[in-house]
Formats: structure tokens, C-alpha cells, sequence
């Protein structure tokens, strides 16, 4: 259970973002060490998560879609990973193959688990992720 | 970043003997629902060898080697996953390599991963096998 690589990319490419009014795909890509489609990939599910806009135009890049306050590290980790829930049984659809799902025990602590991580992650927006840099 | 099919089945294999003692793979196979070549594959491969016994013979089985008491979930996902570091910068041989924008040792997102990956472990190894068989 990790997070995706693509996932520390995306935070990498909001951080970035959040630095600047607008940031150009090539300038990212070379920043990042990765290739352009790569890269554009990437902020494409973090338009689809309404965190970011394209500029277009021969100037044209992505800025950031919201306050630098209103974007958290879930927010964007959720916009990458397929899930972030640390089970199975914890998806949507709740499927145990032993049909348990009411009375687990195992559940019920990953239940409180995944409520521990996630509000961590809820807590902490890019604004905060910022400040703390520049405290350090 | 679910953990894996065999965490799931280890806790209950584990939860199982536990409860029943000496068990067969085959009633295990019976009584959780999951395929006996599995449960054999899973159980012979060696990587349990700390946790669970095998008995051969004719009254053989299966055994825990420890009490429910001593058995965490820690050290059962410490078995069955690959990786149960919450982020792989986390991980000793891992520099951060995708993260580049901060200082290794100042990097704000590391400190977040970190505090997440202690709260899993602590909770994960507080959690005993003897607990979530009541």
C-alpha cells in the first residue's frame, strides 16, 4: 500500500503552480524530469478535479483554480489516486468475499484508519504546505 | 492503495487459528471461503514460518507458534506487503526523487507522510490478533 508516484508528481506540479500566477507545460516538464505528454496527463485529472485551468494562447499554461487556502493535499491526491482507501472492504461497493462487512472486526479498525489519514490530509492545504516551507 | 488480497486472507487465517487451534487447510478453506491451493500455497511457502506452524502426519496442521496476545497486525502486514511505507520517500533506500522543490530534511510533504506512516504502524502494531478475536 503506497501512494502512486504519479500522485507525488501532481503535488510537486501544485506546489509549483501555487508559486507562480501560470506555469508553462515545458517549464514543468523540465522541472519535474518528465516527459511533456506525461506531464499533461497529470494536469489533466487535476482539471478534471476542478484544481486547475489551462491558459491557452501562445503565452498559455496552467494556473491554479482556486485560493491557494481552498485547495487541499486530499483534494489533490484524491484527484490522482484511483482510490485512497487503504481496503477493499472500505470502497464504495463494500465487498468482503466472507460478506462480513457488518459486524469485522479487522473493518472496523481500518475504518478508523482511513478516517485518521484522510482528515490529516483534509487538514493540511497548500497555503499551510507554503508556510511551513518558508518557516523551515 | 488498498493493501493486498493476502493481508486480507493472512488475518483470517491467523484470526481462525487462533480461535480453533490446530486447524487443516482444508477446514480453514471450508470454514473463510478462500481456495484450499491458496490457503497450502500461502501456508507452505515458508514466509509465515515465525507465526505459524506445520505440523505433517496423519493428525497434523496448522499452528500459531505465538499467542493471539503476541501477534499484531503489524507484524502480519509486515509479512504480506510489499511496501508499508505510506509514501516510498519514506522508505531508507529511496532518495526522494520526485519531490525536488524542498530540502529533503525540510520537505513539509515528508513530515506530513511521516506522521501519517507512524500513526498507521503504532496503531497497526497496538492492534493484537487476541483483540479481533473477541
Amino acid at each position: 500500500m503506497q501512494m502512486k508516484r504519479a500522485t507525488n508528481y501532481a503535488l510537486r506540479i501544485m506546489i509549483e503552480l501555487s508559486l507562480s500566477p501560470k506555469v508553462a507545460v515545458p517549464t514543468l516538464s523540465k522541472m519535474l524530469e518528465l516527459q511533456e505528454s506525461y506531464v499533461i496527463k497529470i494536469l489533466i485529472k487535476l482539471k478534471k478535479a476542478g484544481l486547475v485551468k489551462a491558459i491557452a494562447g501562445v503565452n498559455g499554461g496552467y494556473s491554479l483554480n482556486k485560493e491557494r487556502s481552498q485547495i487541499t493535499l486530499y483534494m489533490i491526491i484524491e484527484a490522482i489516486e484511483n482510490s485512497i482507501k487503504i481496503n477493499r472492504c472500505l470502497e464504495h461497493d463494500q465487498f468482503c468475499s466472507r460478506s462480513a462487512t457488518d459486524y469485522c472486526a479487522v473493518r472496523k479498525l481500518y475504518m478508523e484508519l482511513q478516517h485518521g489519514i484522510e482528515n490529516e490530509f483534509k487538514q493540511v492545504t497548500l497555503e499551510r504546505l507554503l508556510l511551513e516551507k518558508s518557516s523551515s | 492503495m488498498n493493501f493486498s488480497l493476502t493481508t486480507d486472507y493472512a488475518i483470517r487465517i491467523i484470526l481462525y487459528l487462533n480461535v480453533h487451534g490446530k486447524s487443516t487447510s482444508k477446514e480453514m478453506a471450508r470454514d473463510l471461503q478462500i481456495s484450499h491451493n491458496y490457503i497450502s500455497k500461502v501456508l507452505k511457502s515458508g514466509k509465515f514460518n515465525d507465526l505459524i506452524e506445520n505440523k505433517p502426519g496423519r493428525n497434523g496442521g496448522f499452528l500459531l507458534r505465538k499467542t493471539g496476545a503476541e501477534i499484531s497486525l503489524l507484524d502480519i502486514m509486515s509479512i504480506t506487503e510489499n511496501n508499508l511505507f505510506f509514501n516510498s520517500c519514506l522508505e531508507n533506500s529511496k532518495q526522494c526523487d520526485s519531490c525536488k522543490t524542498f530540502e529533503e530534511s525540510l520537505c513539509p510533504l515528508k513530515k506530513q507522510y511521516q506522521k501519517i506512516d507512524n500513526y498507521l504502524r503504532e496503531k497497526l502494531a497496538m492492534t493484537r490478533i487476541s483483540e479481533l478475536s473477541k
